[in-house]
Parts: C-alpha cells; structure tokens; sequence
C-alpha cells in the first residue's frame, strides 16, 4: 500500500507539471513580396548632366540638390549621399548640400545615393512602423575644376591691330604638363583655342575684332587629378589699337 | 488560511478518530470550464500596435487535477483536499516578419475540506454501487501571469516584452454529485459532477505596476472528474 501511495503522488507531482493548457496561434500568411525598388527616378539639381557620356560633371563650387520620387506606397526615411570621401545625409526626399571643390581632387568618382524607405504592406512589421528597404543607386561622376587667379597678364596691340597675350610659367610644370587653354570671352561668347608647347609665352589673336573681352590662360597637366589652374587673365576695351597694358610686360 | 486548518481540525475532531473506519487518499482527474469574464473582457477590449489582432483562446475549460485525503466512517466521509487548474488566453497575430501578441496564463491551486455523505450501498457481484453527495469548500489561489511580447524579424531591436505576475486569493463552493465502485476491498472508481462557485473574488491587479487595473479571476464553472480512491483500513 506504501508503495502504491508513493508511485501515485509521484505520478501526480508529473502530471500536474505537464497538464499545462498551450496557446494557439494566430498565424497570417502573407506574400513576402521582393522589391527590387522603391524610388521611380532620383534626380541631381547643380550638376553638368553630360548626356551623351551618362555622366555628371562638377566644374565649379555651388548648391546641389537631390530629389527622390518614391514609388506609391513608399516613404522615404533617410537618404545618404557620398562622393568620394564626402558624405551627406538628409530625412525625407530632399537633400540639399554644397560641394566644395577644394575638398575633393580632379578626377572620376561614383556619386551614390543610398535611400531608406519605409512601406506598410499590412504585415506586423509594417504596422508598428518596421518595415524597411534599403536602395542604393550610383552614377559616374567627373571632377573637372580649375583653379583661378585675379593676376592680370600683359598684352599688347601689335602693328596689325591684333592683341598679344603674354603670361609666364615656372619650369618646375614642364614635367607634368598637358597644354594650355587661352579662352576669349565676350558677353555670351566663349571662343578656346589649345596650345601644347610648354614654352609658348604669348599668344596672337588674329581674329580679334576689336569689340573687346577677356583672355584668360589656364594651364592644364597630364595627371587629372592635378588641378589645373589660372595663369592670368587680360581685359580688353573696345576698340583699343596700338596699346599696351600697363602693369607688366 | 489560518481559518481553514482550524475547519479542518474541527472536523477531524468532530468526526472522533476511535470511529474512523478508514483512511483514504484520492486522486482524480478531470475537466472544469471557467467564467473568467472580466479576464475575457480584458482580452476584448485591449489594444494593440496592429489591426489584425485575433483572440485565438478565451480561458477555455481544462484539465483538472484533484488530489483528496479523508477518513470514512459509517457513511461520511470528510477530510481535505488539494486541486491544480490552469487555463489561459490570448490575443494576437503572427506573420512572417514577426508576431505581436497579448497572454493571460492562469493557475490555481485550490486548498479546502470536503464533506461526503453516502446516499446508499448496494452490492452488485463483487463490486460496490455507492452514490453520494458532497460539499467542498476553501479557498482558491491565483497565481497569473501577463506577457506582451512584440518581435520584428527584421529588425529585433524594436522588438519588446514585458511580462507581470499577479495574484489573488478567493473563496469557493462546489457541491458535487458522485458515485463510488467499490472495486476490491482498497481501491474504488470514483465519478463525480459537480459545480464550483466563486462566492469571493479578490481583485488581480494586470497592466501597468504605476498605474494597475484590477481584473478578477472568475474560477466558477462545472467540474468532471474520475479517479481511484485508496483505503487504508483503520479497524481490524
């Protein structure tokens, strides 16, 4: 009898630990649907869009915006933009940024921009606000800046009426040179000759018709990511003739 | 609790252990449905993060175990018992990309006296036909448990739990209808049916430590049960 009590409370002891009522589940199923984007176009306002090349050029320092159209259903949570070493963040579709081309050398880059995007397909992870994509998009991009320089060169109005441009260059630039660019430019008129021999000091403008301008000499090297920069430049009045310009020769 | 050992000295005395016949140990097993409305209430009427939320289990009836000792004399029978319950309910939803979901896990532990008076004996070949009524009474003792539990596959940082254990302690009532099969002379079938009721129910305090909501836990419902009944022979 002693026996028998004790297997029953021992059976009892077990039973009472596993008679423990289990929980149902209210399981949903739901399409776990891929999604290659979340964005119909992202655009870049301040850039050169060389169209031809697919490519976007930065010349200059200036104010550049992204602007992200996301696709229905989408809300854009954050996007990060990167050039280089340089990165920039804004919440929402709009970033607006400046690019200091002194902060990023000459040459090719990839512009990216990595957009967060928050959807709620119903699922509980979209309900508490949870559901996430993540697209990262990239374009090429070209630095092509220059350097300028308030040095004004000298110049002179030869016999034949044409301005002589004068400019002088250290030796220490003949190794890496390219050639170099003399741009005459008129109100909305740019007109750029090329020259690539390193000891050219001066230049003769034999289509100069005396309406006046400015030339500027820019030197330009082989190695992109070396800047090129101004060497001078040379204001002209209108209907100058048998002048020269004063400061330096 | 001081109350009920003193009942069940009394009882005992009462009962005067020179007339004891025998000594018995019970176990039984059954089924018990529980009202728990202001805990199904509670289910109902809580909100959670997601629209989609469905009560998949409203404190439904469970197993019941039942564990008695006595001593039987002519045609009484009383002694004290101790009966485990448990039931639970739950609000929610899961999905692939996660789950948010709301429980209520419920235990009580009944302690009491039962009294039991056999209606009649009769002899049916070498087996015992007695039927009978009973009163049981005590107290129940809660002992709860709340989870909410929201996880993101995606993202397990935003996930969140927070888990509450509440108490409370009632009194209850059950009178009970059953039948004895005497099957040798030291063991007997039992089958009963019965009713338990709440008369006291203590407030559980859920939700919130700062600010609780009281909520009773209602173990009224009908009880089911079998089991073997031991006899130790007290007089030779």
């Amino acid at each position: 009898m002693r026996k028998s009590v004790v297997y029953l409370f021992v059976s009892v002891f077990f039973l009472f630990t596993s008679c423990e009522y289990q929980l149902g589940e209210n399981f949903v199923e739901m399409e776990n649907h891929q999604v290659d984007s979340v964005t119909t176009s992202v655009d870049f306002y301040g850039f050169i869009h060389d169209l031809e090349n697919e490519i976007y050029v930065v010349k200059h320092s200036g104010n550049v915006v992204c602007e992200i159209y996301p696709l229905p259903g989408f809300e854009v949570e954050k996007q990060i933009i990167r050039l280089g070493e340089l990165e920039w963040e804004s919440d929402g579709i709009r970033c607006d940024f400046v690019l200091d081309v002194d902060r990023i050398p000459n040459g090719s880059y990839e512009l990216s921009c990595e957009i967060f995007a928050r959807t709620n397909s119903g699922t509980v992870a979209g309900q508490v606000g949870t559901e996430h994509y993540v697209e990262k998009r990239s374009w090429p991009l070209k630095v092509d800046a220059r350097n300028g320089s308030d040095k004004l060169l000298p110049y002179e109005i030869n016999e034949e009426g044409h301005p002589v441009i004068f400019w002088e260059v250290d030796e220490s630039e003949r190794n890496g040179f390219d050639y170099y660019t003399i741009e005459y430019s008129i109100e909305n008129y740019t007109y750029i000759r090329r020259s690539y021999d390193f000891d050219q000091r001066s230049f003769v403008d034999e289509k100069y018709t005396g309406g006046g301008g400015t030339y500027e000499v820019y030197i330009y090297f082989k190695d992109e990511t070396h800047r090129p920069y101004s060497l001078g430049k040379a204001v002209l009045v209108a209907n100058m003739s048998n002048l020269e310009n004063t400061p330096e020769k | 609790m001081k109350r009920i050992l003193l009942f069940i000295c009394l009882v005992l005395s009462a009962v005067r252990f020179g007339q004891a016949q025998s000594l018995t140990v019970e176990y039984n097993i059954g089924h018990g449905s529980y009202q728990m409305s202001e805990m199904k209430d509670r289910l109902k009427d809580l909100a959670l993060p997601v629209v989609n939320a469905q009560t998949t289990d409203k404190f439904p009836g469970y197993v019941t175990q039942d564990t008695r000792i006595g001593i039987e004399w002519k045609r009484n029978h009383a002694g004290v018992l101790f009966n485990y319950m448990n039931t639970a309910g739950k609000k929610g939803v899961a999905d692939y990309s996660g789950h948010c979901n709301y429980e209520l896990h419920n235990k009580g532990y009944k302690l009491g006296a039962f009294y039991r008076f056999r209606l009649t004996k009769e002899e049916l070949g070498i087996f015992t036909f007695e039927p009978y009524v009973q009163l049981s009474s005590g107290v129940v003792l809660t002992r709860g448990k709340e989870l909410y539990s929201l996880f993101i596959e995606s993202a397990p940082e935003s996930s969140n739990q927070s888990k509450n254990k509440y108490s409370g302690t009632n009194i209850f009532l059950e009178p009970t209808f059953g039948i004895k099969f005497g099957l040798c002379r030291n063991i007997a079938l039992n089958l009963s049916v019965g009713y338990e009721w709440d008369a006291v129910k203590e407030d559980c305090q859920l939700g919130n430590p700062k600010s609780p909501l009281p909520v009773e836990v209602d173990w009224s419902g009908y009880r089911a049960q079998a089991g073997l009944v031991f006899y130790l022979n007290l007089k030779k």
